[in-house]
């Protein structure tokens, strides 16, 4: 029986970081979200009222001109409302990731303290201690296993902020959610506004091109002011879904790497709590050592569910380190193994954590680039929307319901 | 025997006399509220200072050994002037444009209900019944405006729509002479033009209810969605063993 079958058991954690989000072209932007054949339908039927009642009224009439106006204000509402929710990704922190606070900080010192516990750093445990080199005064080992009971209160308390920045992050993860639901709503909205202006646009250009011999100029202010304005507000209305296409998805980035993040802080506090109990029965097995660490059997019971897997693997393990006591070092092994175990774990986070990092910067620069640009047009928009305030509403083309 | 014909004007005094109560009813909550509490205000100052008068009496009866008829008859006197007095004044601060203006949020509700029901007797008909329905709404906005920061960009619009736009559109309205209110001008008589400017009020008003709302929606949603990771373990989400 080697040291190997003690151990073995606690495969190896991967965390994989997401890759950034690409830009996303307006281009691709349509079409992402399904609009019902219903829907479309009902679209129509407003296009071609609204078509209608522009043809007739008389080109030169200021309500040709309050008709056209309603063009240069359709999906207004949804442009503002997808613009306020889209950069939302840009205030979401990366804050539980860096090193000066929550997470990231307490496992910087939970490795710290547990670098100070390390029987690999302690030099020969197994070496008698004495008083000027020659008088025999204690066991070096006694003194080592007497240092767990002074950490422990430290150790726990670490814990416990982990498990809160877990649930900061689980917290976080739950309000992404409800904004990418609340996203694809707006989304789904912009569809709409994106497939019925792409119907005004055809149906505007077959009229003009009707009326092109009858009634000459008519077709050509349709062409100039009414089609010219569909065509850009298309374009206003494309560029606004592909960024926030491009925020929702980083969204979904954050979440990932929060999943991630507190898989991480689950292994970080089961492979500790893990090496801790592995030390109780090292300790009992080689000095028959009463190590009591109430604080941490107590953390046992309230996170359960996180060392439940580990306090399996060490029940099984605590006969065969009873067994291997007689062979000295070979416990001592065991705990060093459980301490390397913590190690890979903040390795692996710390990893993680630099591709996560550098995943998010690009995203995040990526999107702000598209942010900037879209501002421009919603400030165009918001002027033409204070020039034309009176003709906004109980417009055709005023904004969806609901 | 009265021929309907000489009950005409009886029925038309009553239709006035109701219209006048429908005019002079409180158009919403709020400013009831805001009235009650100035009401109350008053009567406790009242029955503080007819107390004091009282044990004024009392005083002054015990060192000069009883205070006799006309001391009980000054007494009574001054007990009530001081009662009539606070009672009357200070009147109820009536909200102008400008205070409408700087009033805070909370009570910006119930102020802006007690202007407008003071501006109804210069309105016509349709924008008196239009302002019930405002009256209901900003009943509706007041508990929202109750919590929210001042400086929230919600909380500029509601200042914007509430405090500026709507004292505006009245007073533009007001302004007209009485014989132009009814003529057309640029498409539509002024009158027409008030209630419309009052109906896309009235319906904005509604929407950043909601808006301000969604803010509280959109928590309560997340602690669901929270609770749901946290404890029921079918999400992966990194969650369970």
């Amino acid at each position: 029986m080697s040291t190997e079958t003690v151990t073995q058991t606690v495969q190896e954690l991967k965390l994989t970081p997401p890759d950034p989000v690409p830009t996303v072209t307006p281009q691709q932007a349509m079409g992402l979200v399904p609009v019902t054949d219903e829907q479309q339908s009902k679209l129509a039927q407003r296009v071609d009222a609204y078509v209608a009642d522009l043809i007739a009224q008389d080109v030169n009439s200021p309500e040709f001109g309050k008709r056209v106006d309603q063009l240069t204000n359709m999906g207004r509402k949804e442009i503002m409302e997808a613009s306020a929710q889209s950069n939302r990704f840009l205030d979401k922190p990366i804050r539980r990731m860096d090193a000066e606070s929550g997470v990231g900080a307490d496992l910087a010192e939970l490795r710290r303290v547990v670098e100070d516990l390390d029987p690999s750093k302690k030099g020969n445990l197994m070496t008698k201690q004495k008083l000027f080199g020659i008088i025999p005064f204690g066991s070096k080992l006694r003194n080592y296993f007497d240092s767990y009971q002074s950490s422990q209160t430290h150790i726990s308390s670490i814990l416990g902020r982990l498990g809160n920045g877990k649930d900061e992050l689980l917290m976080d993860n739950a309000a992404i959610d409800v904004e990418r639901q609340n996203l694809w709503v707006a989304m789904g909205k912009l569809e709409q506004m994106i497939v019925m202006s792409k119907q005004l646009d055809a149906k505007l250009e077959e009229k003009s091109a009707e009326l092109e011999l009858s009634d000459p100029a008519k077709s050509r202010a349709i062409k100039e002011s009414a089609l010219f304005y569909v065509r850009q507000r298309t374009q206003d209305l494309l560029t606004q879904m592909a960024v926030t296409v491009q925020g929702y998805l980083a969204l979904d980035l954050v979440k990932k790497n929060n999943v991630e993040l507190v898989k991480g802080v689950d292994r970080a506090s089961t492979t500790t709590v893990g090496a801790l109990r592995t030390a109780v029965t090292v300790a009992q097995a080689m000095t028959n050592q009463k190590l009591v660490l109430d604080q941490i059997t107590s953390l046992n019971t309230t996170t359960a569910n996180i060392i439940d897997s580990t306090g399996k693997l060490l029940r099984d393990n605590t006969a065969r380190i009873h067994e291997q006591a007689a062979g000295a070092t070979i416990p001592l092994e065991t705990l060093s193994r459980a301490f390397q175990n913590i190690y890979d774990t903040m390795d692996a986070i710390d990893t993680f954590k630099l591709k996560a990092l550098d995943s998010m910067k690009q995203t995040s620069e990526a999107l702000e680039k598209e942010v900037e640009k879209s501002k421009g047009y919603i400030a165009r928009a918001e002027g033409q929307a204070q020039a034309v305030k009176a003709t906004q509403d109980s417009g055709l083309l005023a904004a969806l319901e609901g | 025997m009265n021929s309907p014909a000489s009950n005409s004007n009886e029925t038309l005094n009553a239709a006035a006399r109701s219209l006048r109560n429908v005019r002079m009813m409180p158009i919403g909550t709020k400013s009831q509220a805001l009235r009650r509490a100035h009401f109350w205000g008053k009567l406790s100052k009242a029955v503080v200072a007819v107390g004091v008068v009282l044990i004024g009496a009392g005083i002054v009866g015990a060192v000069i050994d009883g205070i006799g008829f006309w001391g009980v008859m000054i007494t009574g006197i001054v007990g009530a002037a001081a009662a009539y007095v606070l009672m009357r004044y200070p009147e109820m601060p009536m909200p102008t444009t400008e205070s409408l203006r700087v009033t805070d949020l909370a009570t910006l509700a119930g102020k802006t209900e007690i202007w407008l029901e003071a501006q109804r007797p210069a309105l016509p008909a349709p924008a008196v019944t239009l302002m019930q329905d405002i009256g209901l709404r900003l009943d509706q906005l007041a508990p929202q405006l109750q919590t929210l920061d001042e400086n929230d960009p919600a909380a500029r619009e509601v200042r914007k729509l509430v405090g500026e736009h709507l004292p505006e559109l009245i007073n533009g309205y007001k302004k007209i002479p009485d014989s132009l209110k009814n003529k057309e001008h640029a498409g539509k008589t002024p009158a027409q033009q008030l209630v419309d400017g009052l109906k896309t009020i009235d319906r904005e008003i509604e929407t950043m209810t909601g808006q301000i709302s969604r803010g509280e929606l959109d928590k309560l949603a997340v602690r669901g969605r929270y609770l749901e990771m946290r404890y029921d373990n079918a999400d992966a989400n990194g969650q369970g063993v």
